[in-house]
């Protein structure tokens, strides 16, 4: 197997099989690579409502918080993988958390490239081109969530069964923290107000 | 003494330099607004602003007591009054001075009717009682609705009874029917248009001799979560159960206006959706108000008047929102509506463009405590106020006369010639969306699509944006066309020569070593 050690990211996007047999066996990929995917596609989230052209952009440009859309967008990436690494914990996956985090960074290459070019050609085109960034879209995540498929089926050692229970556990995880993460919120906002209540009882009778 | 003294020497100069310095912008005790692409509201200048008021003894009929409705007989510039609580329509002069009064109306021996009046009273004298509505044809002929009798009275300009239309006869009216008449209208036909209390499944529509045709333009049963609900629980229930369950009827009218070509604009009563507060029904009884235009704040949900606001308080929460109770239209087309729940008028053209709202609740000169209805009168628009028992007169301000000058040319397509009404206009508000877009049609017609896309910009207008978008690029290019076409032109042949570089090198190497050949 020859050695690849830069710009893996990219030739995983059009050789997902090679690619991801180098992270998982070759221990090739770097986490400065997969940081920089993560921050394009921070930039992109922003971006694509910023930047993108006056006539395909429904977003109210006054209404932006940045905080808030990097939470998301890394937030999602990471309850993503945490919720991938309990669910290969029970359904005997042989996925390392660095093959795991890298795998699936590289797979949010198309999104993010093909998400750049739209925001450009949105600039460039009239309203009756629409369907064609519409067909962008829907390609760039076809791509992605491919390119995951493939990753966790390599770095796992799964079948293809097994992958497709792998990608919707997962999901489902996602849905069962966040549930968890809102139930914990609210219970402790509950006891905070308790406790505020408390004190100032205390203070006003003092 | 002394310093209590300087104390309300200052104090009055205070609030005379307070009075002073703001008594441009205190001109109405309401603060003009309009809303923005995202349905937030921003401040605006006033459209209209509170000229007079005119009480009943002012005009020199009485003091009015509890008045529900207003009608304009253009033909005759007259104004008529529903005095309800005095039992008598008062109509005034095209000054509203005090007319003449109708109390009573002659039964003759032609007088005849479907229901408790009878063709044989001759010389019976018939009072009114509640009369909530009146309508009076070109004609003369009028129109009242008597409330408390329980019935339509029509009578000629002199007051004699030609029918008498009690609850009408038809299968379609449910047993046990009270005929409550509250607000009329009468198309060029002669058919009657009549909202009953209670009645939800449209206008009871009359012919001419008060026969029964149909219900006419009825509203749908509004799709609210708690619907679907019960509907979910119907299709388990057994049948006992279902019919104790609460049935959902359509939303009942509240008003309605008719103009020239017979299409009847209507009001309704409290909509949970707040969807289609306004219709203009045309005559099978279809709403064709709509709000196609990307621009004001009605949406594609038809939501006039105010968004609707939810409260949270002690008690829960509470929503409030527009109930309109009256709709008028002028000779332009701009349909002004009455909204009970905060005492504001708000005026639209024929595109549901949100013109200007005014008016709010208070005691102070042009606001209202139970506004009932509104007219069009002499080039004032009146609000009649049934606790306050008075009329108020409001007046176009220039501002407001910029405004229609600018959307009655933009309405009629003549957008070049409506370019310096608009500039008029964005000078005293820039948030005024419209005039954003009328500027944008304006260069674009000129051919300035720069100008065009930039105001489409502003007016957030996308189709039209794009469209001068594309013109301003077809453009561009026909104009450099042959820049262009060298360009490209040039590229390929420096393409071509890069391939052959080594070829080229060669080449020129040889012609060193041998020199030039000849």
């Amino acid at each position: 197997m020859n050695k690849r050690k830069q710009w893996l990211s990219l030739y995983t996007m059009f050789h997902p099989m090679k690619g991801y047999e180098l992270v998982k066996w070759d221990r090739s990929g770097s986490f400065i690579e997969s940081a920089c995917i993560l921050l394009a596609l921070f930039l992109y989230i922003v971006s694509e409502r910023q930047v993108t052209g006056f006539i395909f952009n429904g977003n109210n440009a006054d209404d932006i918080n940045v905080p808030v859309i990097f939470l998301v967008t890394i937030g999602t990436f990471l309850l993503w993988f945490v919720s991938n690494m309990a669910v290969c914990s029970f359904m005997d996956g042989e996925g390392k958390s660095r093959e795991v985090w890298i795998a699936s960074t590289y797979a949010l290459i198309p999104y993010v490239l093909i998400g750049f070019i739209e925001i450009v050609l949105s600039n460039l085109f009239s309203i009756e081109a629409s369907p064609f960034l519409l067909i962008l879209r829907f390609a760039a995540i076809a791509w992605s969530i491919l390119l995951l498929a493939v990753g966790m089926y390599t770095v796992h050692q799964y079948s293809l069964k097994q992958t497709l229970a792998n990608l919707s556990l997962t999901v489902a995880g996602i849905a069962i923290i966040t549930f968890l993460l809102i139930l914990v919120y609210s219970l402790f906002q509950q006891v905070f107000v308790f406790l505020f209540t408390v004190y100032n009882e205390i203070m006003f009778r003092m | 003494m002394r310093t209590r003294a300087w104390l309300v020497l200052a104090l009055t100069m205070t609030m005379c330099l307070a009075r002073g310095s703001s008594a441009a912008a205190e001109e109405a005790p309401y603060q003009g607004y309009t809303y923005t692409e995202w349905g937030k509201p921003v401040p605006a200048p006033n459209g209209y602003l509170p000229d007079r008021i005119i009480t009943g003894a002012a005009t020199g009929a009485g003091d009015f007591k509890k008045p529900q409705s207003l009608f304009v007989n253009q033909a005759a510039q007259e104004l008529y009054v529903a005095d309800t609580g005095n039992n008598r329509i008062v109509v005034l002069d095209a000054k509203l001075g005090f007319k003449r009064e109708l109390k009573l109306f002659t039964q003759n021996g032609s007088g005849n009717g479907n229901g408790n009046g009878n063709g044989n009273g001759s010389g019976k004298k018939q009072k009114l009682k509640s009369p909530t509505d009146v309508f009076v044809t070109p004609d003369g002929t009028l129109y009242i609705a008597d409330n408390g009798n329980k019935r339509v009275v029509v009578s000629d300009a002199q007051g004699n009874i030609l029918h008498l239309f009690g609850a009408p006869k038809s299968d379609l009216i449910p047993k046990g029917f009270v005929f409550q008449p509250e607000k009329l209208v009468v198309d060029s036909q002669g058919r009657l248009y009549i909202q009953a209390f209670g009645v939800f499944q449209g206008l009871i529509c009359l012919d001419a001799d008060g026969t029964f045709l149909n219900y006419f333009g009825g509203n749908r049963v509004e799709v609210t979560p708690k619907l679907l609900l019960e509907l979910a629980w119907k299709k388990v229930l057994t049948k006992a159960q279902r019919n104790a369950m609460e049935s959902f009827v359509p939303i009942e009218y509240s008003n309605m206006f008719i103009d020239k070509e017979d299409f009847i604009y209507t009001t309704v009563k409290t909509s949970q959706n707040s969807t289609d507060e306004l219709k203009k029904l045309n005559p099978l009884g279809i709403n064709i108000l709509r709000a196609d235009s990307s621009t004001g704040y009605v949406y594609e949900n038809n939501d006039y008047g105010d968004h609707p606001v939810v409260y949270t308080g002690e008690n829960g929460e509470s929503k409030v929102d527009s109930m309109f109770v009256d709709i008028t239209v002028d000779d332009d087309g701009f349909i002004s509506a009455l909204d009970a729940s905060r005492g504001k008028v708000f005026q639209y053209d024929q595109e549901s463009n949100l013109m200007f709202v005014f008016g709010g609740r208070g005691s102070q000169q042009g606001t209202f405590k139970n506004p009932v209805a509104v007219e069009n009168f002499g080039g004032r628009l009146l609000v009649l106020d049934a606790e306050k028992n008075n009329i108020t007169a409001f007046k176009l301000t220039s501002f407001g006369e910029d405004v229609r000058k600018a959307v009655k040319l933009y309405n009629g397509g003549f957008y070049k010639e409506d370019l310096e009404p608009w500039k008029e206009v964005l000078k005293r508000d820039s948030n005024y969306l419209l005039a954003n877009v009328g500027l944008g049609k304006a260069y674009y017609q000129m051919g300035d699509y720069v100008n065009a896309m930039k105001y489409f910009k502003l007016g957030y207008d996308k189709k039209d944006y794009s469209d001068a978008f594309k013109a301003y690029y077809t453009d561009q290019l026909r104009a450099h066309f042959v820049e262009i076409f060298y360009g490209l032109a040039g590229l390929v042949i420096l393409y071509q020569l890069f391939k052959r570089r080594k070829r080229i090198a060669a080449v020129y190497r040889r012609t060193r070593e041998r020199g030039i050949p000849g």
